[in-house]
Parts: structure tokens; sequence; C-alpha cells
């Protein structure tokens, strides 16, 4: 863990040991360069109503920059949950940037925002670490001390939602399946002026299968605004009432 | 803009475990190859550009998206996010060919295609396009750039706007909104004009545009009594006349612009009748381009606050807002199919009128507005239309 103590570790990691001292020099030179860049843009984004769209241009323009610097802290222990945790720490880091607001506010006298957003980093993915350990080690234990009750049923129920989720969309792709391969009270029928073959069914059916609206009008060879007329006006209103009875 | 600065100017964005589960999860639920890897990257686009919004604090709704509903993705290509009050941004995943895991930096970009597609069904009522050029393998969805249009059903990546002229683009549009709440302190946008200098456009109205003349409508509702308007309740009187065609389809200035109470010409067709509580009305001017020459017509929005009166009194109150269209001055009919409609705020067209041949005006059912609400009025005609964006 000796890394986690560094604050600097995350930009000082050269990903070419051989880099030649010139290299090195101008290297160091462009960070103070975009260490005074972030802290003006900081400071310029202080001025603003946290709320207000100047604000938001500001903080997207830094958040740019230090994502595109390449000194953020890579994943380099190989987690799976690094990028989530990277997400989260965003959100925290533009929260807390110009005032405190769901956390401790950035210190621009202590450190610059990429030493700031590393640490915070570091801190989160090892919080996600330990929770992880905690949470095997608690499952691990509530298997074996509970063998019946109350507190495993409740485990069992919380990992299966993922799954249960899966299962109800592949349901409700079924669902939709059946309608129109049924048909029920021929309610797809109705078709293209004139065009007995280009019914909503026929249509539905296309889409389903990936076909784009610009295929589907060259291989029925009709227009595709008149095409997309229909479907916006006769299929979709179909397909948003067959949602809205499932769901009833 | 440049390969390079695409680079520089473009937002990583990291794939989380929770995206790719709710990519898979909406994958899963088709049953034909193409449409897994459509709808598996659309979500993974979408999620890119909420995230980079959650960043930024910008508030977004999955559930009002077509790429988030569980039917209508089975049908179209819909990679729609859906930002609260604005409107809904369309983000188009794209994959780049990536060689070499670690080098992000330098063959970015080199492999991607230069065009990106739009779907014929992402081309209407979206606020704009941002390219996501998906990489699983670096976890990485690259926020490319921004399209203010879908251009011809391409979108050139090398001609992408920046992520700051997107953000930009969001605050002209949040500013756009015509807010109603600020017409009852008489404060209007200059589009937005009296009804007497709308229907009157005679040379020494233009002069009236100056003086406080304009100001009268929005002094009704503070009861305010002015030269030419006495009285509230003969103001409303007058506006009655003012905008209710005569069999003759003359406005009630006719008579050289007298606007006084007792000018009555009650049209049969008199459409304000049926709003007479109206606290302001204020009509715009607008111009359905060029194609056949000019077509202009006259939009004029009315509101009045609803008498909730068992409502805390503190709480904002809801509007009603009642919506007509009005053939420019010296036309006696409306062009037929003229198109007029309320649009909700994430684009869904709620109801809409048509004129037919001879309409000398044609109006919107009244409908309610509730405090922080918005919805846009829509006038096309042909494949022209206008859009007029409101806030309460």
């Amino acid at each position: 863990m000796t890394d986690e103590s560094n604050p600097s570790e995350g930009e000082d990691h050269p990903s070419d040991p051989k880099v030649v001292e010139e290299e090195a020099e101008s290297e160091l030179s462009d960070r103070q360069l975009l260490y005074q860049q972030l802290h003006s843009l900081v400071a310029q984004a202080s001025q603003h109503p946290p709320d207000g769209f100047a604000r938001k241009r500001y903080l997207s323009q830094i958040v740019t920059k230090m994502k595109n610097s390449g000194l953020i802290w890579k994943n380099h222990r190989n987690e799976p949950f690094y990028e989530d945790a990277l997400q989260e720490q965003w959100v925290f880091f533009c929260s807390n940037l110009c005032e405190a607001r769901t956390g401790t506010q950035y210190d621009r006298d202590r450190s610059n925002p990429i030493t700031w957003f590393n640490n915070c980093l570091k801190w989160r993915l090892l919080t996600c670490a330990q929770k992880i350990v905690l949470e095997t080690q608690r499952k691990a234990s509530i298997e074996t001390i509970f063998k019946d009750g109350e507190i495993l049923e409740r485990m069992a129920v919380a990992e299966a939602v993922d799954d249960s989720q899966i299962i109800e969309s592949i349901e409700y792709f079924q669902l939709v399946k059946n309608w129109i391969d049924t048909n029920p009270n021929g309610v797809l029928n109705q078709h293209v002026r004139g065009r007995k073959d280009v019914s909503c069914q026929v249509i539905l059916k296309s889409l389903s299968s990936g076909q784009t609206f610009g295929e589907i009008a060259t291989n029925f060879n009709c227009s595709y605004s008149t095409l997309k007329g229909f479907y916006n006006n006769k299929c979709r209103p179909l397909v948003e009432e067959f949602r809205e009875n499932c769901e009833n | 803009m440049n390969n390079n600065s695409i680079e520089i100017q473009s937002m990583p964005m990291p794939i989380t475990q929770k995206a790719i589960r709710q990519a898979w999860q909406f994958a899963s639920e088709q049953g034909n190859p193409k449409k897994v890897e459509q709808i598996y990257l659309n979500t993974l686009a979408v999620l890119a550009v909420r995230d980079y919004l959650k960043i930024l604090d910008i508030e977004t709704d999955l559930t009002e998206c077509d790429s988030w509903n569980p039917v209508i993705r089975i049908f179209e290509n819909a990679a729609d996010l859906y930002i609260k009050g604005l409107g809904k941004i369309e983000c188009r995943p794209i994959r780049g060919v990536h060689q070499m895991g670690e080098n992000l930096q330098d063959n970015l970009s080199e492999n991607l295609p230069d065009f990106c597609p739009v779907p014929l069904e992402a081309r209407e009522e979206r606020i704009g396009y941002i390219v996501v050029e998906i990489d699983e393998d670096a976890k990485s969805a690259r926020l490319l750039g921004f399209s203010p249009t879908a251009g011809n059903g391409e979108l050139v990546l090398s001609e992408l706007h920046s992520l700051d002229d997107f953000l930009l683009n969001l605050e002209h549009l949040s500013e756009s909104k015509v807010a109603l709440r600020l017409w009852l302190d008489n404060l209007f946008t200059s589009d937005w004009e009296s009804i007497e200098s709308i229907f009157n456009p005679q040379p020494e109205t233009a002069t009236e545009i100056e003086n406080p003349v304009k100001s009268n409508l929005g002094n009704w509702f503070k009861n305010l009594a002015e030269t030419g308007w006495q009285k509230i309740e003969q103001g409303k009187e007058s506006l009655e006349n003012l905008i209710s065609p005569d069999e003759n389809h003359n406005f009630a200035f006719r008579g050289g612009g007298n606007l006084r109470g007792e000018s009555a010409l009650r049209g049969r067709e008199s459409s304000i009748n049926s709003f007479p509580e109206a606290d302001v009305t204020r009509a715009k001017l607008i111009d359905l381009g060029m194609r056949l020459g000019r077509t202009t017509v006259a939009l004029l929005v009315a509101i009045a606050e609803e008498d909730d009166s068992l409502r805390d009194s503190c709480a904002s109150r809801t509007f009603r807002v009642h919506v007509q269209l009005y053939p420019a001055i010296g036309e006696r009919y409306l062009p037929g199919n003229i198109k007029l409609s309320l649009i909700s705020d994430i684009g869904e067209n709620l109801h809409e009128v048509k004129s037919t041949v001879q309409n000398l005006c044609i109006l919107l059912n009244d409908f309610h507005v509730e405090p922080g609400e918005s919805f846009s009025i829509r006038v096309a005609l042909d494949d022209l239309s206008v859009t007029e964006n409101f806030v309460v």
C-alpha cells in the first residue's frame, strides 16, 4: 500500500521508463502549464453561480483537460469496479470543486486539482475493495451460520434480482413477438394506402429483425417518407397501446 | 475539427459495470443478433452521455426515452436521452477499430469511420446529436462531439462541434423559452407584441409600439387604468373585439384603430369568448419560409392563472393557456393544411389542429400547465415549421 500514501503517484507514472531527460523536462513544464490552466479555470468557474450554464461550461473544460492529460490514476490493479468508482469520483469532484456540496471542498492552497482527484479516487477504490471483501465474508458467514431462516432467504432474494430482471425482459420480448405473429383481431392489418403487402404487421416484423426504415422501403419499393409517415401515424400508436395494456 | 482536436476536445467517459449490465439486460431481450448489437451499443452511448451530464449536474430522465421503452426499442433504433425541461439529445454510438490497447492517445480516431449515420427515427424531435465512440476493450465511451442537426442523415465526424457548443446550445434553449409567468409582470420579449401592434400594422401603429400603449395588455392583470383602456373589464372586452374576426374578417382596428369597448364587432366565431378570463394576451408574427413566397401568420397566446383558491395561496398557480392562429394582416384565410400543434417538453405531439380550405383561424383546445412545466407550440406548413417554447 506504499503508493497509496504518495499523492502524486498517479501523475508520476511514466509509461515509458526510457524517457530521455530533455523530454522529461519539457513534460514537466507542460505539466506546470496544465496546472496553471486548471488553476485559472477553477477560479473562473467559482465566480459563477453553481446552477448556471457558465459554471457547467467551465467544469466541462476542466474535466476534459484532466481526462485527456493522461495524469488520472489508472486501473493499475485491474479492478472490475474501477470505472464505476471513477465515474462516482468525477461527480464528487465537480460537486465539491468550487464549494462543499456533498463532501470536503477542494483546497487550492494544498494541491492542484489532479492530485486532489487522484487522492480521492485512490481512497474510493480502496473503500470499494474493502466493501467487497466485507460483503464476501458476510455472505460466507451467513451461509455457514444460518442454514435456514429469514436472513438467508433475504440474501437469496437480493442476489436473484438481476437475473429476474433479465428474464422479465425476455418475457416482454416474447409477448411482443407473439402479438405481432398472432395479430389479434386483425389489429395489425392496416396497410399503406394501395399496398396491402405493406401492413403494420409486416413493418413491425421487419423492424424487429433489425431492418432500417430505408431497407424496408427499398424491399417493398415504396418511398421511405411514406413508410415513416405510416409508421408514425398507424404502427407506433398501436405499439404504445400494446405496451400500456401490458402494464395494466 | 481535425482528428487531433477531436482528441483534445472530446470527453472520454468510463464504461461502468452498471452500464454494461444494463446494456446486456436490454440487449438480451432481443432474438435478432443485429438488434442485440444495436441495443447494446445504444444503451452504452445513452448512459455515457447521461453520466457526462450527471457530472455537470444536468438532470436527465430515462423513463421518458424511447431507448428505455422495452417495446419501442424492439422496433426503433433509439438512442435518445431526455434532458429535463429542454428536450431529447440523440446519443449515436460508433465503434472504432481498436488496435493497440495501451496506446490510446495515439491511434484513437484514426480507425474511426468518417461518418456516423443517423437513423430515420432519430431525425425528428431532437435538440441535437452527440456521437459516442464505444471502445469496450478500453472500457471507454468517448463523446466525440456535437451536432445541432442530423444534416442529411450522416454526421461528418470531422465537422462535429465541441461539447462546449453543446452546453451553449442547452443554455440558449433554456433561455429561449418564453417565461409565461413574466407576462403577468408585464415583461415580454420583443417579438411577443400586443395584439394591436400585430393586427393593426398601420403607420401610426409604429409609433404606438414605442409608447405605453404596448404595456397596456400586461398591466391589465395589475388592474392599471390607462388611456384607451379604461378598466380591466373594458380592456378584456376590447381584446375580444380585437381578435374576433367579424364576417368580413376585419379586425376591430378598422375604424382607425379605435380600441374602445364600444367598437363592438362580435364575430360569430369569436373564439376569445371561450377564454374571456385571459389575464394577458400576446401575439407573434411567424414567417413560414420562402418556398412560394412568404407565408406570415400570427400566433396568439392568452394565459389565465387558475383561480384555485382552495390551494395554498403562496404556491404558484396553474396556468390555463389558450392558443390561436390567424392569417397575417391582409389575408382573409389561413393557408390550407397549416398545422398548429401542442408539443410536450419531451417532443410528444399532444394535440394538433389542421386548417382546411377556408379557415379564418384555428385554435387548440385550452390546456393547463403546472408551474415549472414546459411546452412548445409548433406551426407547420408542408415541411417548414417554427416552434415556440414556453415555460410557466
